[in-house]
């Protein structure tokens, strides 16, 4: 017979055989027994332990001849995979031994953790070994400001200086300054021509020949911000910048061109002169980006969207430098296919600038490609007035802590928005891999290519389809 | 790297006939070992070593492929094949009555609940729960924790059951009760402090009122806890999964190779004790309580607060108990399929029932559940027969037994104790079930006028329903046949038939006993008793 009980709390049918009664163990006698404890005296006499088996036969100890032989072969194999085991083992002895990791935090931080101040080693792809240091203040007089410093120096970002501050809560606001130094950014003209190998300097404003080159950037930048939470999604976000760049041809090796051999710089608005402006922007955003369910991890974006528009205005300060107007939106979807969970993405960004292309400096321009918008080019390869990128992308997650993606990015940039067709998209694609922490996302790798070559690897903290401060560009 | 096992189980294969080598003495099984010999000083305390445990739980079972270890039959069993008393495991159930009321109250001194005041004496080192040690009016020691205020009555439920079942089942546990106090019960003793960043600060009332708001306060004012008795004597730190401690002469088997350290393995399934890890186990230096000049190692197993699907509801990881927490085959498998195969966790859903985690009969299967982490090697090395024996224990305890120990967490949701009481008659009948399926399940084995007689466990607790006979084969001690016979058990699954027996010596004969339902059969060696020359069972052997 079976009894089917139901729970209904839980909605789960538990059918249960019912547990026969009447049977009671064969060993278990009826008067109560209260345990009476063994002891030293009580076992003498017993077996030592081994030798309880009362076996007459040689015990099986799992060794041979065959097996000797076998482990002399795996000796080899086993070389490496000690080499690189024993190192990490000790470390892992020594954390757990002596807590190395958290003695080694302490000497970098307060007792509070309100002040930190420790040093840095990044390594970057396309970027080289950055190292320096960060400082960070918090809630230092109890209303939840912060203050962070980061200097940097070494790879192709020689120098890197950054200051904030800020104030937390439903308004918060802050104050960033940032010095930096780097080499080797990209440039391959205007538009979304295929590159070409140039037999004379190109006009970038007429040709959409595109050449890979590359530049150096100073870069001095005072940026303010204010962001108001006027509901739980809503918020308002009013940025400026106060900027110069500076700009110069980078030293090249090997079969690659200088921007000035490659391209007629004089015909590349702010390449020669620099740029110095003054940027105001207001952003208005609904994210209702989050998780879909508590047992997804708290990093992984599983349900919602954003619905992010701006309008900047470019303000000129420098002679011959026109003021423009910086138009965009972003919207994203989250949709939770099923539990795990799987989840699709789905983004549309565009971004428009009303200055004339020989009039808007050329590092202001919309541009396509790298880690962010149409990954599998690289970082500059499009720019334009006008950019536009959709991107889509499938995640799962194969455990509470990681969830690979694959994705496809297609978009293109245009002169104008009178040029705007569906002609010659570019289309990159790829997977990433997102490793959460308990609370957030912790680290996110992608490879990336495109159907014109190349492959590209990122390694970010961000998540895909953070969007960027157009304030804060470089 | 099962291949590479499997290599290594080819390269030990040797012959033998159809009743194998296996021998035994012609004495009486040992039911205790004599592991209580005194240790002057205490043996070294061992720093538990989280990382490292964690990485060593790939990197001994890479090493052991490449020695090409071949997996052994459990040490620390006795001819009968069953586990002797020791410091590690005391015969209860099915050894002994333990009644209900028993199970009810637990083991070790009484519930601290009656003896108010409690003298707040610190607050509680490691873990990241709430939590003091207190003293109570007795002078009794314990450390009181709390359940996480989301959570209320999960941990300090699941801890109490599981605490009196391993304890039934035979292994060393704590006193853990469920206590209800109020605040004015509190006191705090003068030295009392807390540590904080390292250093010592005192505990004061706003300390201890802090740490109060963040746990649940019924409307009454009483606040629930769970009391955990200290354990008498010195700590050592956990039980080492590998190998001996080596300055304790009493531990002389490998710890991976005890069968109460892999046999808990089906215990820990049918519990889902997830957090079975070396730090959940602890090692103490004791006094005898016979002679408090002798001591020795006794080995307990601690914190089963996250068991019966609490770790999953606690941390909202509904894969726990089917996945570990880095688990590379799952991984692999989810990443190259795009996640296109479903997985049998994602459809479970967390339990409406207050003090009940995510514990259920539905989708739950013994041969595949897992841990947390592979870390407890034992458990997780455990093969059918050490399976089989933890399945022996666990179906022992009836409907009453388990009421008895669910009732220990006083549960305010009147859905709770019903609710688990069924899952867990569910899960103990499918993990017996399962295991009874690898092992010929025959037990209870004994000579009476001539006749061997035995159990069906499966057939005993109508786990199975198909017609079942039994072959005796007789076998003397060179392996020469000496004839078969055939029995049906009765309804309760006791089966009889006529022993045939050798000449000559003490009449050693191994009677080969084989199900209709397919499993290996089961050695029985019988030889006269040289005392009384009638025959009896002097060892077991599984196949």
């Amino acid at each position: 017979m079976l009894l089917a009980t139901t729970s209904v709390a839980h909605g789960e049918p538990v059918a249960v055989d019912p547990h026969p009664r009447e049977v009671e163990p064969a060993l278990q006698p009826s008067e109560e027994v209260v345990e009476q404890p063994i002891t030293a005296d009580g076992v003498r006499g017993a077996p030592v332990p081994g030798a309880e088996h009362g076996r007459t036969d040689p015990i099986d100890t799992g060794h041979g001849t065959a097996r000797l032989l076998g482990r002399s072969l795996l000796f080899i194999p086993r070389v490496p995979l000690e080499l690189v085991a024993q190192p990490v083992r000790g470390l892992l002895y020594l954390q757990g031994r002596y807590s190395l990791v958290d003695k080694i935090q302490g000497l970098f931080r307060t007792d509070d953790s309100k002040v930190a101040i420790y040093p840095t080693a990044l390594f970057e792809t396309g970027l080289g070994l950055n190292v320096g240091g960060r400082a960070r203040f918090t809630d230092l007089l109890g209303h939840g400001e912060r203050l962070f410093a980061r200097v940097g120096f070494g790879g192709e970002q020689k120098a890197l200086a950054a200051l904030e501050l800020g104030i937390g809560g439903r308004l918060s606001a802050g104050l960033r300054l940032r010095y930096e130094l780097a080499d080797s950014l990209q440039f391959y003209g205007y538009g979304n021509g295929d590159v070409v190998t140039p037999t004379m300097p190109i006009d970038p404003l007429t040709s959409e020949d595109a050449v890979s080159t590359e530049f150096d950037l100073e870069l001095f930048r005072v940026s303010p911000y204010v962001k108001y939470q006027l509901s739980r999604n809503l918020s308002l976000t009013a940025s400026g910048a106060l900027t110069h760049k500076s700009f110069s041809p980078d030293d090249v090796e090997g079969d690659d061109f200088a921007i000035d051999e490659a391209f007629m710089v004089d015909r590349i608005p702010g390449f020669a002169s620099g740029t110095t402006f003054a940027y105001t922007e207001l952003e208005i955003a609904w994210n209702t980006r989050r998780r879909a369910h508590a047992w997804d991890a708290p990093g992984m974006r599983g349900t919602g969207g954003l619905v992010l528009g701006f309008i900047g205005r470019q303000h000129h300060l420098g002679e011959d430098e026109p003021s423009y107007y910086r138009i965009g939106v972003d919207l994203q979807r989250y949709l939770r296919l099923a539990v795990g969970p799987r989840v699709l993405e789905l983004r549309a960004y565009g971004e428009l600038v009303t200055g004339a292309r020989d009039e808007v400096p050329f590092s202001e321009l919309p541009r396509l490609g790298g880690s962010s918008l149409l990954r599998g080019y690289e970082s500059g390869r499009f720019r334009d007035r006008v950019a536009i990128v959709t991107q889509a992308s499938y995640a799962w997650a194969v455990s509470s802590w990681l969830a690979p993606s694959v994705f496809v990015d297609v978009g293109r940039v245009y002169s104008g928005l009178d040029d705007l067709s569906l002609d010659h998209p570019r289309a990159g694609f790829g997977a990433a891999l997102e490793a959460y922490s308990k609370q957030r996302l912790f680290i996110r790798a992608e490879v990336a290519s495109s159907l014109d070559g190349g492959v590209f690897v990122y390694l970010t903290l961000n998540p895909a389809f953070d969007a960027y401060s157009r304030a804060e560009r470089n | 790297m099962r291949v590479l096992v499997a290599i290594a189980m080819l390269a030990g294969c040797g012959g033998g006939s159809a009743i194998g080598p296996v021998r035994f003495a012609n004495t009486r099984p040992a039911w205790h070992v004599d592991d209580r010999r005194d240790v002057p000083t205490p043996p070294q305390q061992r720093p538990f070593l989280r990382y490292l445990l964690h990485f060593d739980s790939y990197y001994v079972r890479t090493v052991r492929a490449m020695d090409l270890t071949r997996p052994l039959r459990a040490f620390g069993v006795n001819s009968l094949d069953e586990v002797p008393s020791s410091t590690w495991f005391t015969n209860r159930i099915g050894a002994r009555a333990v009644r209900p009321a028993e199970l009810r109250r637990g083991p070790g001194p009484e519930s601290p609940e009656r003896h108010l005041p409690w003298t707040i004496k610190s607050s509680k080192a490691g873990g990241t729960a709430a939590g003091f040690v207190v003293e109570d009016a007795r002078g009794v020691k314990f450390l009181l924790k709390f359940d996480p205020e989301h959570v209320p009555e999960l941990e300090t439920g699941a801890d109490v059951i599981v605490a009196r079942l391993l304890w039934a089942a035979g292994y060393n546990v704590p006193s853990d009760h469920v206590v209800y106090f109020r605040r004015g019960d509190l006191r705090i003793a003068r030295d009392a402090h807390t540590t904080i960043g390292g250093k010592q600060r005192p505990i004061d009332d706003r300390f201890v009122d802090r740490l109060l708001e963040q746990v649940v306060v019924g409307s009454d004012g009483r606040i629930r806890g769970l009391a955990s008795i200290l354990i008498d004597g010195t700590p050592l730190g956990g039980t080492p999964r590998l190998g001996v401690r080596a300055d304790d002469p009493n531990d002389r088997i490998r710890h991976e190779q005890r069968r109460d350290q892999r046999g808990l393995a089906a215990l820990c399934a049918w519990l889902s004790h997830t957090d079975i890890r070396e730090d959940n186990t602890l090692d103490v230096w004791q006094a005898d309580p016979a002679n408090r000049a002798v001591h020795y190692v006794v080995h307990y197993l601690l914190d089963f607060g996250n068991s019966l699907g609490a770790d999953a509801a606690l941390a909202n990881q509904p894969y726990v108990g089917y996945e570990y927490g880095i688990d590379p085959e799952a991984i692999l498998t989810s990443s190259f399929s795009l996640g296109l195969l479903p997985r049998p966790w994602e459809d479970r859903e967390p339990s409406r029932i207050r003090g009940v985690g995510l514990y259920s009969i539905r989708a739950y299967d013994p041969a595949t559940w897992k841990p947390n982490t592979p870390a407890q090697l034992p458990v997780i090395w455990a093969d059918r027969f050490d399976q089989f024996w933890g399945s022996k224990i666990l179906i022992r305890f009836t409907r009453d037994q388990l009421a008895a120990a669910v009732d220990a967490a006083r549960f305010t949701d009147p859905r709770a104790a019903p609710y688990l009481v069924a899952t867990l008659i569910a899960r103990q009948r499918r993990t017996a079930h399962h295991w009874f399926r690898r092992v010929n399940p025959i037990d209870e084995l004994v000579i009476e006028d001539g006749r061997l007689c035995f159990t069906d466990l499966a057939l005993r607790h109508r786990l199975e329903t198909a017609a079942t006979r039994f072959t005796v084969t007789g076998f003397d001690s060179s392996s020469r046949e000496l004839g078969s016979h055939t029995t049906t058990p009765d309804r309760g699954g006791r089966a009889c038939v006529t022993a045939m027996r050798a000449r000559g010596g003490d009449r050693y004969t191994i009677l080969r006993v084989e199900s209709s339902r397919g499993m290996p059969g089961t050695l029985i060696h019988v030889a006269d008793d040289p005392a009384t020359g009638r025959p009896r069972i002097i060892g077991i052997h599984r196949l």
